[in-house]
């Protein structure tokens, strides 16, 4: 999946656990978990409001996107 | 739930199926030999239903466990899980099964055809729900990995 989900940095940053975070939010720590580790296929705007209010922070700071080595591949750019 | 009322009326179902078959197993010879009197046909025909019937009867047995299994798995909630699909298919292909046999069958007893027609149209419509399972099992994957 492209889109990496930076959670684990944010948290550290606001010396917050996920356990605390998961309760703000109002998601559970298994969902939270399925999030930080990325084998989340889609995020609702509302809890990505959600933990952006929790954490302080833009959404920026917790998604990137970085190009897989398929897309690369079929680009050419990796040999 | 309305869901499992309706699942436990069929798991009840599928078992006096079950016991129909059971019945019929044994009582099989006996009545097809008072339809042959009755209807005053040729031996053989008799022989091809007997036959078709009793090549029919293991794979009717493993539509009708492999449906109880489907429908004790719905009871306990689990409804759009991949086994599910796999356990669909299953009877589908043993209507598919049937309907080859009693193909065979119709050539020497005519009216087997009908069961051919049935049995065809019944494992296209399973085949279908199948699809439609398999469909509704990855979106509500997919959805379980939405947060």
């Amino acid at each position: 999946m492209p889109i990496i989900v930076n959670l684990d940095v944010m948290l550290a940053k606001r010396k917050m656990s996920s356990g605390e975070l998961a309760e703000k939010v109002g998601i559970t720590q298994a969902n939270l978990s399925i999030l930080k580790t990325g084998k989340a296929k889609a995020v609702r705007f509302s809890t990505l409001a959600a933990i952006c209010k929790a954490l302080n922070c833009q959404p920026g700071d917790l998604l990137e996107w970085r190009e897989d080595e398929e897309d690369e591949h079929e680009r050419g750019t990796v040999s | 739930m309305q869901y499992e009322k309706s699942a436990r009326v069929s798991l009840w179902s599928v078992r006096l199926f079950l016991g129909a078959l059971a019945a019929l197993l044994v009582f099989m010879p006996r009545l097809i030999e008072w339809y042959i009197g009755f209807r005053a046909m040729p031996q053989i025909q008799g022989w091809a239903i007997i036959v078709c019937f009793y090549l029919c009867a293991p794979v009717v047995a493993v539509a009708l466990l492999v449906m109880h299994r489907l429908l004790l798995r719905i009871v306990q909630g689990q409804v759009f899980i991949h086994d599910n699909v796999r356990l669909i298919r299953i009877v589908s292909n043993c209507c598919a099964l049937v309907t080859g046999i009693a193909l065979v069958g119709c050539v020497i007893y005519a009216p087997l055809v009908f069961v051919v027609v049935l049995m065809g149209f019944l494992c296209m419509m399973v085949r279908v729900i199948a699809s439609v399972m398999a469909a509704a099992t990855d979106l509500r994957e997919e959805n379980d990995l939405t947060i």
